[in-house]
């Protein structure tokens, strides 16, 4: 019963690695630097929920807001900082994505103190199934995000912006050649990456009880874990299939954590997820280009 | 390549340098917590060089180098703590080990990560710094992470002094040889480099074992420099704040290294707003370098140095004998 | 003296065979032209002869040793050279540093020599500044030698690369289109540089080329591959005068 729960609590926060490897798998596919500061997006999306539900804003609205300020955010710092790198090789972009996640959350910390804030409390409640209890944040969680994933999968799979999109994932300059304006498509794809990373956010508003400025890094790395071990670097250029692969590599990540937390030790969740991603790595090696 | 055994201007130099700070520290003229920010400065000057052996030269971003540190940190403290021999012997005894634990972790993570191009090279790397700081805390390994306090302070000047110059030195010879050439060549063309009989699996897993052995020296030199650690000094952010410091200094350029690891340990002691901005002004330099001054910003010092000489000499300021 | 002999090579790639059924021969000391139409396997050849690629059957043989499985650099230590289509040099590294580093296995000092700095170690440096200075005399890029290889023209480059792999000092030098990016003057002389290689290194040297006429007089033997084997092997003359094999080979 208890290994049950352990799964069910394991959804709920395998539901925001999901979407937020599901961010992690957009951008990096889009412009291939993996985006470090997806973390701290998330990060800020709950501060801002947070802040403006706290100014009595219902919490949809608070949501909207947070959802336009980290869209103008991401968008930003890919026009500004990451856009020049493209040209240079991918390491260089990811050094620079993982010194500007820093840099934003020192700067962070610097302007709002490094407590820890109150969040949370707004949807309380169980669903009875049988012998289950499974709160309604579980189910909330689940839910979006797999409606998200299936969103994000049919937009891509069957719309014509989608199709615009994988375009541009396969071959920058060939798109720009036929009057894409390509550079304009980084910026949506950024922008949606940021849309999912509020949804990531807000749940985790709803399901946790407090929130510190270095989750950010925290969840962030792990959501990267899920991304990369479902496909991100795995199978170049075939954006549908990293999609799934995140979403469910996050799920699943979510279940891992829980499981070692509450049979093993609490640290010790981070080595095994750690050491999963390293082996498969190292062990994916001869896929890799 | 001139047939002498060292520059006597170097060492004249160097020598001048140990005797002044050494009376100035002991006459008082450096209180004691600026003697302390001396010697950090120093083992700075290890790591920002080390690192700059595997990344700059080698050609390979590693965030692993402050869990290697950690790693000879903690075995140094395990060597002096348990044996008790005199300090001038068991010192250097836990200096050694330290270094050869990380260099032989580094050799073997490195045998299949060696394979791994650059991108997937960094995650993992960031991986196996977390998983070393993870396991230090979950293996109860000197405390967890309570961390220990009460390390005896070993790491007196002379001994800083002694152990950053001859790393600085063997770092550089070493790289003045068909040793550097070839390591240089690697990251610019692997084939190429191997139509010339140059085993470059063998030369990444040597530089990178080689850069984690000096890191390990480094930690072992800062635990019992400041006498008290935790494990969480010692995450991935650390490697970030000195990779920073490389790529300020300019990859692959030695001099930089040196000149970054100074300028930017002694700076924000100087001016205590800075400290507080510490991280954030070694990224941000980071970022704005990459992407205006690649090369990095202390890498051109000979041409610094040699154009102020001739403004100062054309100003008959400097008065040379030719 | 047979050198190098390839024994029924095959690769194939995915299921897709690249070289089928090769036989290849090379005699110490011969120079051996190799031509054939675009992607006949011409550089896919050189690629196994060096260790870029492994055959999937079929045997190698290098002075009596089997050398079909081997990596690249051993091959390299063992005397066998290449250089590559388009020109391929360390774009960081200055003009006299490429050639340098095509020096390294004569460098026979280890790290102790290195640290302790001992005589060997700036004998062989000294020397080995000097046989550079004599290779870039040779090749006419004395004065490009403290120039970044990056900054100089194409063709200086293709100079560039094969200077590099004479410099390993190999008994057999593979050369893929060295005169790339050469006007027909630049070529005839650098056929004079080749032959002159071949004399007095006494180096095998295996030339690919796109232009047959090119290397007629410097040959000992022409091969001929179309489709990833070699259909004909004979005096340049002959081949040359075998209008059905040009046809063939450059469809007319």
């Amino acid at each position: 019963m208890n290994f049950i729960n352990d799964i069910i609590d394991g959804l709920r926060s395998g539901s925001i690695y999901a979407l937020i490897a599901l961010a992690f798998s957009l951008g990096a596919n889009i412009c291939g630097i993996i985006n470090f500061v997806n973390g701290e997006i998330f990060m800020i999306s709950i501060y801002i929920i947070a802040f403006c539900y706290g100014l009595k804003i219902p919490l949809i609205l608070s949501v909207i807001i947070s959802m336009i300020i980290c869209a103008l955010f991401n968008v930003t710092i890919e026009k500004y900082i990451y856009r020049p790198f493209y040209k240079h090789p991918k390491i260089t972009g990811l050094i620079v994505s993982i010194g500007m996640a820093f840099l934003i959350q020192n700067i962070f910390v610097l302007f709002f103190s490094s407590d820890p804030i109150n969040i949370g409390n707004t949807i309380s409640g169980q669903f009875k199934f049988g012998a289950l209890e499974i709160e309604y944040t579980v189910l909330i969680s689940i839910l979006i995000a797999f409606s998200l994933m299936i969103a994000t999968y049919g937009i891509l799979k069957y719309t014509k912006i989608g199709k615009i999109i994988r375009a541009v994932c396969e071959n920058y300059e060939s798109t720009t050649l036929m009057g894409i304006d390509a550079d304009k498509i980084i910026s949506l794809v950024f922008a949606i990456c940021a849309v999912l990373l509020v949804c990531s956010g807000c749940l985790f508003y709803l399901s946790f009880p407090i929130a510190n400025p270095y989750i950010g890094t925290m969840i962030g790395l792990r959501a990267l874990a899920a991304s990369i071990i479902g496909g991100l670097g795995l199978i170049q250029g075939s954006i549908l299939t990293c999609v799934s692969g995140a979403v469910i590599s996050g799920f699943l990540i979510g279940i891992i954590e829980t499981v070692v937390k509450s049979y093993i030790s609490v640290q010790l969740s981070d080595v095994v997820i750690f050491a999963f991603l390293a082996i498969f790595l190292l062990v994916n090696h001869k896929k890799y280009k | 390549m001139e047939k002498k055994f060292f520059s006597f201007k170097i060492f004249f130099f160097v020598v001048a340098l140990y005797v002044v700070l050494l009376s100035a520290i002991s006459f008082g003229l450096i209180n004691s917590y600026w003697a302390g920010i001396l010697n950090i400065t120093l083992i700075n000057i290890i790591l920002v060089v080390s690192l700059n052996l595997a990344t700059g030269f080698l050609g390979q971003l590693t965030l692993a180098h402050s869990g290697f540190m950690a790693i000879g940190a903690y075995a140094s403290i395990a060597v002096t703590k348990f044996l008790s021999m005199k300090g001038y012997f068991e010192f250097p005894l836990a200096l050694i080990c330290a270094g050869l634990l990380s260099m032989t972790l580094a050799f073997f993570i490195s045998i299949p990560a060696m394979k791994i191009a650059g991108n997937h090279l960094v995650i993992i790397t960031l991986a196996v710094n977390e998983i070393i700081r993870n396991l230090i805390i979950n293996l109860n390994i000197g405390n967890g992470s309570s961390g220990l306090r009460g390390i005896a302070h070993y790491s007196n000047f002379t001994i800083v002094f002694v152990i950053t110059i001859l790393i600085i030195a063997v770092i550089y010879l070493l790289l003045n040889s068909k040793y550097g050439l070839a390591i240089v060549c690697i990251p610019q063309n692997e084939m190429l480099a191997k139509s010339c009989s140059i085993n470059t699996f063998y030369y990444k897993l040597a530089a990178f074992s080689l850069t984690a052995f000096f890191a390990g020296i480094a930690g072992g030199l800062y635990a019992h420099e400041i006498t008290v650690i935790e494990p969480n000094m010692f995450d991935y952010s650390y490697s970030l704040e000195l990779l920073a410091m490389v790529i300020i200094g300019g990859l692959g350029s030695i001099e930089g290294s040196i000149i970054s690891a100074i300028v930017l340990t002694i700076l924000p002691y100087l001016f205590s707003f800075a400290f507080d901005l510490r991280i954030i002004i070694y990224l941000a330099g980071m970022i704005a370098v990459m992407m205006y001054m690649p090369n990095g910003l202390f890498s051109q010092y000979k041409t610094f140095i040699s154009n102020l000489t001739s403004m100062l000499k054309e100003k008959k300021l400097l008065n040379l004998k030719r | 003296m047979i050198l190098l002999e390839l024994d029924n090579v095959n690769l194939s790639f995915d299921g897709i065979k690249v070289i089928r059924e090769l036989n290849f021969k090379i005699c110490e000391n011969q120079i051996v032209g190799i031509v054939g139409a675009t992607e006949s396997g011409k550089t896919t050849l050189f690629d196994i002869i060096c260790g870029v690629y492994n055959p999937t059957s079929g045997k190698i043989i290098f002075e009596g040793q089997d050398i079909t499985n081997m990596s690249i650099e051993k091959l390299n230590q063992l005397g066998i050279a290449r250089t590559f289509q388009n020109g391929n040099v360390f774009q960081n590294l200055t003009v006299a540093n490429n050639i340098r580093v095509g020096f390294y296995n004569s460098l026979s000092y280890n790290i102790l020599d290195v640290l302790a700095r001992r005589d060997t170690f700036f004998q062989q440096e000294k020397y080995l500044t000097e046989r550079v200075d004599e290779l870039l005399e040779i090749f006419e890029l004395v004065d490009l030698k403290d120039q970044l290889a990056r900054n100089i023209p194409y063709d200086l480059q293709c100079k560039l690369d094969i200077a590099r792999a004479i410099a390993t000092s190999p008994k057999l030098l593979l050369l893929d289109r060295p005169t790339n990016g050469m006007t027909n003057s630049q070529a005839e002389k650098f056929m004079n540089i080749i032959e002159m290689v071949n004399r007095k290194f006494k180096t095998a040297i295996a030339i690919i080329e796109n232009d047959i006429n090119l290397i007629l007089n410097i040959c000992n033997e022409i091969s001929v591959m179309e489709y990833g084997t070699i259909i004909a092997t004979g005096e340049p003359i002959e081949i040359k005068n075998n209008q059905a094999l040009l046809s063939i080979c450059f469809g007319e």
